[in-house]
């Protein structure tokens, strides 16, 4: 299982506390509040890693996508187990 | 909350029960001795959900019955070291151990206990959660005044930061 999910910024709220994000598929709101408050704010966009209804990590495109495939191949892999 | 018999508490736990607790211990009225309730004040805005945050003045009956609401507590508190201020110190209690716990500030305190006190007597009561975090952050300036040095205001926000990732994915290894 992989510990922490990448996930796309789609909207922050005003207060910068939350996001509506894509993880996994579908639209999700996950807390952003960590990350603005070391001063790294998220804009639509950007990209996360997501661990318990979190962004704990800021992250560029390429590691996102790199990431995604990943979890992707280990789910394929579950699947035919 | 009373003392709870030693034969239930160590029980499966209700659905309802926090996985893990934060507990800030301090005075915030007494400048850096009020570290770890402004981080516990960040916190609360920034912990997974179901994660409790608790603001406690150190007093050991109160943190005992802190100590009992999660299996997992995290207790932040500043300390008086000769260390430079804002230092960070943690020390983890897997439920046994004798690590030996910094002095607390709490100089002031009819109680004159601190949290190594309080461990202590948790221990000595088995009440020790199952895993226990302290992390001491050294203060500079313990007189009176509700503003932290800026060493240690820098040191609460980063601790604040990176123990709300931990829980983070504790909770998601769960």
């Amino acid at each position: 299982m992989c510990m922490s999910d990448p996930a796309r910024i789609i909207e922050v709220a005003e207060n910068g506390g939350e996001a509506v994000v894509e993880l996994r598929g579908a639209r999700r709101r996950l807390s952003v509040a960590l990350l603005a408050l070391e001063g790294r704010p998220v804009h639509p966009g950007d990209w996360v890693l997501a661990s318990a209804g979190m962004a704990i990590e800021r992250i560029d495109e390429a590691q996102a996508l790199e990431l995604l495939q990943l979890v992707s191949r280990t789910r394929d892999e579950e699947d035919q187990a | 909350m009373s003392r709870t018999d030693r034969s239930t508490r160590r029980q499966p736990q209700a659905a309802s029960r926090p996985p893990m607790v934060v507990i800030g211990v301090g005075n915030p009225f007494r400048r850096d001795d009020g570290a770890g309730i402004e981080a516990a004040r960040l916190l609360r805005d920034i912990v997974p959900e179901g994660v409790e945050v608790f603001e406690r003045d150190g007093e050991p009956a109160a943190l005992l019955d802190a100590f009992e609401i999660a299996p997992v507590a995290y207790v932040i508190d500043a300390v008086v070291s000769d260390d430079p201020p804002g230092r960070v110190h943690r020390i983890e209690l897997g439920g046994e151990g004798d690590a030996a716990v910094p002095s607390s500030p709490r100089r002031d305190s009819s109680h004159a206990l601190g949290l190594g006190d309080a461990v202590a007597l948790a221990r000595a009561l088995d009440r020790l959660p199952e895993r226990l975090v302290l992390i001491g952050i050294t203060g500079a300036s313990f007189e009176a005044g509700d503003e932290l040095t800026p060493a240690v205001r820098r040191a609460v926000k980063k601790i604040a930061a990176s123990v709300a990732r931990e829980l983070a994915q504790l909770q998601e290894a769960d």
